[in-house]
């Protein structure tokens, strides 16, 4: 072999899968997640996720494998060796050693997999079920108010006597007003569950397995456009669509308890404090 | 009465479209089967649905309008590029490249009737199971059904003659030439035609809302919103699935060949479809990207059903199908190393290429939602895991796309210069040499230029965004201006005989710009403005574009002419690279068969969204489970039928004389 320490690539590979799947996927990712969040505990990656990244490494070595012919001889010498060897003496006992111990870990493994035992099951949740389509294309009354709303406010700001000049101004501080009485709203009625960081850890938070949105979450609130959010706001869990499972969401039905202005509002104040706007509907190119 | 209407109807509109003889018997055999339900079934008013021999019609008309689909999107495929490779053929005078046009020919004639009959057969189950909804569509196409059945004869007749005087026309190669630009120009116009139907059950347009009645032109039907982005989706898709159906005829054929010179012939006929596929797939994530966009803009809860709704999971699936086109793309392309002295040298670059694309697609599938038991979604406090969670996010499945897209590419790069010994002197070839890089450069690196000066004046307004946002328009411009440095850079390198510095510099920085600057700038963009990522998407893209023209380019002419290192042994490759172009072309078929069932479930509860509501009791969406099963069995149905098809064609082949048989290629050793 050229003269030179070389690992044969059997070995390389098997060490680059364990270093790849349990170093960095096991330990390396979590710590960073840990760091990055700053959480106490170490954040394992969830199974799913690990079972779909082992299946694509597992491709990838194959793929690396077998996309040349020395690379597959290279993989296979070792395998031939062992396997092929009839001389040594010393080899045949190991090779029965592997022989029976691989269908016994195969069977093991198959075993302890499939044996009845008491886990809850993993469940898919869809975030954003279907609306139904008469919400589709409402428009917030309070942020995108009309010509009217504001000549009426600029009048009664006048007779207050504190006069806003420009029309821009005054639609400037109308949806500032809405504002300041939605997150007023929002603390009343939000704050419990949503937290006033709007980060979904509110006092009463921990108590439900499947927490409160986080608003400030880029994934989220960003991803939906307000009439959405007006419909989760006026529907409550109890109104999510059978495809949202599980459906154990402690959201209240706001339509009860609030009017339809007051749910409106309630979303400019939640937006405000969470800092995100709603996604804005696309205009066709 | 209605009814013999409708029949009638039917006759005239089959009648026409039907080509050649040899169809129209199965077309007779469809048109019973379909006559036999409208008689079958006749209540004494006219019904709203009827079932497919008691069977579940929804799903009777998937299969037959899929396998169609599959059919068509092959013969609509090919001829873009046979006539392209004919072309190649006339101006390099080789002989190879005419065989090869003509072999991807033969296996149109065959499967053209095919895709007719199951047109045919469409065309009945759809009028006599969905009446309600076709005589709407007639409404609003009328004409158009008409002026489609036309196209059709003038496809049929360009086809054929485009394939039986291949022999006749030999010295007159501007004619042939001429009657393949011409079948090509027909077959766009059927596909755009046939589109506008489909896309105008997505996105209606010309309705009065009061009365929801149509009530604009046929012209304002067919250009409905989601039209043109399905159209370059589908342009797109069918030269990658032509070349990927005609790989797996190649890969076949090489597989049962018993000389030398056909395997060294097939081989290089499922590299050229190999090839052909490959450079249509990098270009389709965007197209993908362009038709996503337009269905958020027509409907945001469309949309949201796409990627976050209902159909999130089944995008997931459909995400494994692309990055599994492009990993097993790259796997052939690598495994083709083999067979070029002098690809040694690069061996070693596989691995990294390989490990970016792994880690991508690793990206690229994790959904933003995972599934979890509750032990985890109580260990992880939430729902999402919180970092894993922005994988999840369009922006960086928009970085991890033109990663793998890039990564593609430098393989392609690899393989070209795997076979040249080094690369000669741009300066000795001349003012050839430069326009053939300036040209290309000049064009992409004006339009990116055009662009970034664009994002850095615009005003925020014409996006709806407030002037304060402003300044998330800065670094995506900055970001193309730097690209257009690094073009000029490349440029200018090559010019001064270092070319290959200037390609690394050009790919490093389009991996920086476009994957990491942009990538994650989208998160940002995303919280705090929105309505810019689309533009951001653009930016990444077209970069990266940039980035294979002008690499290209400097490629093409560092290596003009350059000394060879042996002779490619074609016909040299393991059996294990013709079953990855058999398993490609399947798992095309099964990412097509995917996406249309997105496509078409978004309209859910809809015939036309949102104006015809479909009442009948096949309204629910399919789970994944069921979608599976009937994408398996189009999958399996269509390649049977091809394989017949292609068998047949092979019957009509004279039979070479058996050569001697001639000693192994040497070449190898
Ligand atoms: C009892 C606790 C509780 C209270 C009070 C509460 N929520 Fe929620 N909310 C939740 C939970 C739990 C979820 C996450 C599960 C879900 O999506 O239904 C949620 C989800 C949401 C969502 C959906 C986010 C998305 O992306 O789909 C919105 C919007 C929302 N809440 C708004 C509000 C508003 C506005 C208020 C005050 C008017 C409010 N919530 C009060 C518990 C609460």
């Amino acid at each position: 072999m050229k003269g030179k320490f070389e690992i044969n690539m059997f070995w390389k590979v098997v060490v680059f899968y364990l270093v790849f799947y349990y170093g960095g996927l096991e330990v390396l990712f979590p710590l960073i997640s840990k760091w990055a969040v700053g959480s106490t505990d170490m954040l394992h990656m969830p199974a799913a996720a690990l079972a779909m990244y082992r299946a694509l490494i597992f491709t990838g070595l194959f793929i690396y494998i077998s996309s040349s012919a020395d690379r597959r001889k290279a993989f296979m010498e070792p395998l031939v060796r062992f396997f092929g060897d009839t001389e040594n003496k010393t080899l045949a006992t190991m090779r029965m050693g592997v022989l029976v111990a691989l269908p016994l870990v195969v069977g093991a493994g198959y075993f302890s997999d499939g044996i009845p035992r008491l886990i809850s099951p993993a469940g898919v949740r869809i975030q954003h079920p279907t609306m139904p389509g008469s919400y589709e294309g409402l428009l917030s009354p309070f942020r995108n108010v009309s010509e009217k709303q504001v000549q009426d406010f600029q009048s009664r700001k006048a007779e207050e006597g504190q006069p806003i000049a420009g029309p821009e101004d005054a639609r400037k501080a109308l949806v500032e007003k809405h504002t300041r009485e939605g997150a007023s709203l929002y603390a009343i009625n939000c704050r419990p569950c949503h937290g006033m960081q709007a980060n979904g850890e509110g006092p009463m938070a921990r108590g439900f397995r499947l927490k409160p949105a986080n608003f400030r979450d880029p994934g989220l609130l960003p991803t939906i456009v307000e009439s959405y959010a007006f419909w989760r706001v006026s529907k409550g869990g109890p109104g999510l669509s059978s495809a949202a499972t599980p459906w154990d969401s402690a959201m209240p039905i706001w339509e009860l308890n609030l009017t339809e202005e007051e749910r409106w509002k309630v979303l400019l104040g939640e937006y405000f404090i969470s800092g995100v706007n709603p996604r804005e509907p696309e205009k066709h190119e | 009465m209605r009814l013999i209407n409708i029949i009638s109807r039917l006759f005239r509109i089959a009648g026409t479209s039907l080509p050649g003889s040899r169809v129209l018997p199965l077309a007779l055999l469809a048109l019973l089967a379909g006559a036999g339900c409208v008689f079958g079934a006749e209540p004494a008013a006219a019904p709203e649905y009827r079932t497919f021999f008691g069977l579940d019609p929804r799903t009777a008309v998937w299969i037959v309008a899929e396998l169609h689909l599959l059919f068509g999107a092959f013969v609509l495929g090919v001829p873009m590029f046979a006539v392209i490779i004919e072309i190649v053929g006339v101006i390099t005078k080789e002989e190879r490249y005419d065989r090869l046009a003509k072999d991807f020919t033969r296996l149109l004639s065959a499967s053209f009737a095919t895709t007719a009959a199951l047109g045919g057969l469409l065309t009945f189950m759809l009028f006599s199971l969905y009446p309600k909804l076709m005589g709407f569509l007639m409404g609003a196409f009328g004409k158009g059904f008409y002026i489609y059945a036309l196209f059709f004869f003038a496809e049929t007749f360009t086809l054929y003659f485009y394939y039986y005087s291949w022999e006749r026309t030999k010295n007159k190669k501007g004619i042939h030439i001429t009657a393949g630009v011409m079948l090509n120009v027909v077959g766009i116009i059927i596909l755009l035609i046939a589109n506008s139907w489909a896309t105008y059950m997505m996105s209606p347009t010309g309705i009065n809302p009061e009365t929801m009645k149509f009530e604009g032109t046929t012209w304002e039907a067919i250009y409905n919103p989601l039209w043109n982005p399905v159209n370059l989706h589908r342009v797109l898709g069918n030269l990658v699935f032509g070349g990927l159906v005609a790989g797996t005829y190649a890969a076949i054929k090489f597989l049962v060949s018993d000389n030398d010179e056909d395997r060294a012939h097939y081989d290089w006929m499922g590299y050229v479809g190999n090839f052909i596929a490959m450079s249509s797939l990098i270009l389709l994530p965007f197209a993908g990207y362009y038709l996503g966009r337009e269905v958020y803009s027509y409907s945001p809860v469309m949309g949201n059903n796409m990627m976050g709704g209902a159909f999130s999971w089944t995008f997931i699936i459909q995400a494994i199908g692309i990055g599994g086109l492009l990993i097993l793309g790259n796997f052939y392309l690598w495994l083709g190393m083999d067979r070029i002295p002098g690809a040694e040298r690069y061996q070693t670059y596989i691995k990294f290429v390989l490990f970016i694309l792994v880690i991508s697609f690793m990206i690229w599938l994790t959904p933003h939602n995972l599934p979890l038991s509750s032990e985890e979604q109580v260990r992880m406090g939430g729902q999402y895991h919180p970092t894993l969670k922005y994988f999840g996010l369009m922006p960086a499945k928009n970085a991890v796309i033109n990663f793998m897209i890039l990564s593609t590419f430098f393989s392609f790069l690899l393989y070209r210069r795997a076979n040249v010994a080094d690369a000669v002197s741009v300066r000795a070839q001349g003012n050839m040499a430069r326009g053939i890089v300036l040209v290309p450069t000049l064009m992409i690196g004006g339009f990116i230029l055009y662009y970034g000066l664009w994002l850095l004046t615009v005003d925020p307004a014409v996006l709806d965004l407030d002037a304060s946002k402003a300044g998330y328009f800065l670094l995506p411009g900055l970001a193309l201006l730097g690209q257009v440095g690094f073009i000029a850079l490349a440029v200018v390198l090559t010019f001064k005989e270092k070319g290959r510095l200037g390609q690394g510099l050009l790919f490093g920085y389009t991996a920086i710009n476009t994957v990491f600057i942009l990538g994650i700038y989208g998160f940002v963009v995303m919280a705090e403005a929105s309505p810019l990522l689309r533009n951001l998407a653009v930016a990444q893209w077209i970069s990266l574009l940039s980035c294979i023209i002008v690499n290209s380019a400097i490629d093409i002419v560092i290596f003009r002419g350059a000394k060879s290192l042996g002779k490619l042994k074609w016909g040299r490759m393991p059996a294990i690279s013709q079953y990855v172009l058999i398993l490609l072309s399947i798992w095309a078929v099964l990412t097509m068969g995917i996406m249309g069932f997105i496509r078409s479930g978004l309209r859910e509860n809809w015939h036309i969204y949102g104006v015809l509501e479909d009442t009948s009791e096949w309204a629910f969406t399919p789970t994944n489970a069921y979608a599976a099963k009937v994408i398996g069995l189009c999958a399996l149905i269509f390649f049977v039928l091809v394989f017949i098809a292609f068998w047949l064609a092979e019957m009509g082949e004279k039979k070479k004389p058996a050569k001697p048989a001639k000693p192994a290629a040497s070449g190898g050793g």
